[in-house]
């Protein structure tokens, strides 16, 4: 229940976002090394999914559920 | 290269960081939320007006989180230093040691925020100085936001020539410089630039500490450490440049406590509204425990952290031996619709884990850890504690130093960031040398590296004095001065600041406080280069 509960933070939410870029790395240098085009397509999308997380998070989600109030 | 420098690819170029400081400084936005926009924006910009195509990005977006990785070993040692002197509770006999040796606060401040980072610069890069003073300037009862930024303008003055002048041998290295007496000229230049930017330190630092009065109080030590420094730093560069930081910083590190034994300086002073001291920190920790702990047990991992790196880098024989294991990833040519080339390289930011400051600092750590725990001064669990709220505080700013470096990989791998360049060059002409040490600051920007700022525009400031008739040493020098005083205000080093001080978050009030104090040394440099070029 603890770690479900971190991860609905957002320490825990960049954790996670920290961990999928991390696993992007290997993916795109495999995509890069091998001419596996669409294995680098796939780290960059990983990558940028990763890095915006925490902007969303901030100012998209976060803003919504300030508006909407705790239910 | 045919990367067209029309004023709309200018402006493209430089929308990634027009909104990052906009973001940053205007909105307040986190670096880690803030950087995120920048590489979004900046890749669009590479896919859509500089023809790159995706694969082409995701390389550099590669070397980007390598890089950055490279980096990030730094900042988790920094911190685990950090919280094992704070569970330890050392910072507070620190903060007593301190105020015994040197009773005078100012001089407390200078020693801490200029003399001491700058020795930490000496020896070892990385953002280092930031990330152990920061927490070291809090410790003695600065405001976590100013113990951030002190430290930030304090130590960059010794960028180029310290690290044992890595940054100095990437520009010769960069510009094929051979001709021994172009290569003296050039460190002269860049010497007597870079003394101008640490003089302006120490009184800024005067300055933010209680203004015209602080100023007063501090000058003569001011002018003191300077002379030392700056002009230390002067002579030995015509000597020997690897150590032309060093041995000055040592020197000065000896010079404050003498300083503070002086008449001006031995009694107790302070500014008690100073706005960067924290007094409701200052005298909560005058009543914290500790009280068997002497000032030199309280150091013990910053000596541990000294002696190993200064055994390891100075000694050539253990440094090439530990420095043989290094590794690095390959990555294939790549170019964009305009022909702008990345070329192919074998080993992409070599890594030498035991040579690398991360290992000092973890080594130092783990030795300090030790030695509080046999002392009883870090009881049982503490330990578990100290790595938990380390690897806790990593992770947020981890995001924010990943994003900066992709986005200027991706800037520099589509062309952006020469664009800038040369056009700053095309549109000022003869006024360009004003701006040169500016194309020195963005390239420290944009790369957080004094030394990748030299590697990428050093052959382009050489190329632009040819073409405009200029002296290419005082350009060259006007470069790596640029590109110190740039260490100053690269997101980098700000976010290692800010970890390190426990406010993450607040990188665009830094940025806000520094920016235009190093804009305007730069333009002071740029001033002086112009003149002596262009009018005299």
């Amino acid at each position: 229940m603890q770690a479900q509960s971190f991860f609905r933070t957002k320490e825990g939410g960049l954790s996670i976002a920290g961990l999928v870029i991390l696993v992007s790395f290997p993916i795109t240098l495999l995509g890069i090394h091998t001419g596996a085009d669409w294995l680098s397509a796939v780290g960059l999308g990983l990558i940028l999914l990763g890095m915006i997380y925490s902007p969303l998070r901030t100012y998209v989600f976060g803003k919504r559920e300030r508006k909407e109030g705790p239910r | 290269m045919s990367v067209p420098t029309t004023p709309l690819m200018w402006i493209m170029a430089a929308l990634p960081i027009i909104v990052l400081l906009i973001l940053m400084i205007q909105f307040q936005w986190g670096a880690t939320e803030a950087a995120p926009v920048g590489l979004v924006i900046a890749i669009v910009v590479g896919l859509v007006f500089y023809k790159a195509d995706y694969l082409l990005i995701a390389a550099e977006s590669a070397k980007g989180i390598w890089s950055a990785l490279v980096v990030l070993i730094v900042v988790w040692p920094a911190i685990l230093l950090f919280e094992v002197v704070s569970e330890a509770k050392a910072f507070v006999v620190f903060r007593r040691g301190m105020q015994k040796l040197l009773p005078n606060e100012l001089l407390q401040v200078i020693a801490m925020s200029w003399v001491f980072v700058s020795f930490l610069q000496g020896i070892t890069g990385f953002g280092v100085p930031v990330a152990v003073g920061a927490p070291l300037l809090v410790g003695i009862g600065m405001t976590p936001l100013w113990a951030v930024i002190i430290p930030l303008i304090g130590h960059a003055w010794a960028n180029t020539f310290g690290t044992l002048a890595v940054a100095w041998d990437a520009l010769v290295m960069s510009t094929n410089m051979t001709d021994p007496a172009m290569l003296l000229r050039t460190a002269l230049w860049a010497a007597i630039f870079i003394w101008i930017w640490n003089l302006i330190t120490g009184v800024a630092i005067c300055w933010f500490y209680g203004k015209g009065k602080a100023v007063k109080k501090g000058l003569p030590a001011v002018l003191v450490i300077s002379l030392i420094h700056g002009g230390g730093q002067l002579l030995l560069t015509q000597v020997n440049p690897t150590l032309a930081a060093f041995i000055p910083a040592c020197v000065a590190l000896v010079a404050i406590f003498l300083i503070g034994k002086t008449r001006l300086y031995r009694k107790s002073w302070s500014i008690p509204d100073s706005k960067i001291m924290n007094r409701a920190f200052t005298e909560r920790a005058d009543s914290a425990g500790c009280e068997d702990m002497s000032m030199l047990q309280a150091f013990v991992p910053y000596f541990a952290l000294t002696v190993i790196t200064l055994f390891i880098l100075l000694i050539k024989p253990v440094k090439a031996f530990l420095g043989q294991w290094s590794f690095g990833f390959s990555f294939p040519e790549t170019s964009t619709g305009l022909g702008f080339v990345n070329e192919a390289v074998a080993k992409f930011s070599p890594l030498a884990p035991l040579t690398h400051a991360g290992f000092f600092l973890l080594a130092a750590s783990l030795i300090g850890l030790l030695f509080y725990r046999r002392r009883g001064w870090i009881g049982p669990g503490g330990s578990k504690q100290i790595f938990v709220r380390s690897i806790a505080k990593t992770v947020p700013s981890a995001i924010a130093v990943v994003g900066f470096i992709i986005m200027s990989r991706v800037m520099g791998g589509t062309g952006q960031t020469i664009v800038l360049a040369e056009g700053i060059a095309n549109v000022l002409g003869g006024g360009y040398a004003i701006l040169a040490p500016v194309v020195g600051m963005l390239g420290s920007f944009m790369t957080s590296s004094n030394m990748a700022s030299n590697i990428l525009f050093g052959q382009f400031q050489l190329t632009t004095a040819s073409i405009l008739h200029f002296d290419p040493a005082a350009i060259l020098g006007a470069q790596t001065a640029g590109g110190a005083i740039g260490n100053t205000i690269c997101p980098g080093n700000i976010i290692l600041g800010t970890t390190t001080a426990n406010i993450l978050g607040q990188e665009g009030k830094v940025l806000k406080k520094i920016l235009p104090l190093t804009i305007m040394a730069a333009v002071i440099v740029g001033a002086i280069l112009f003149l002596s070029l262009v009018v005299f």
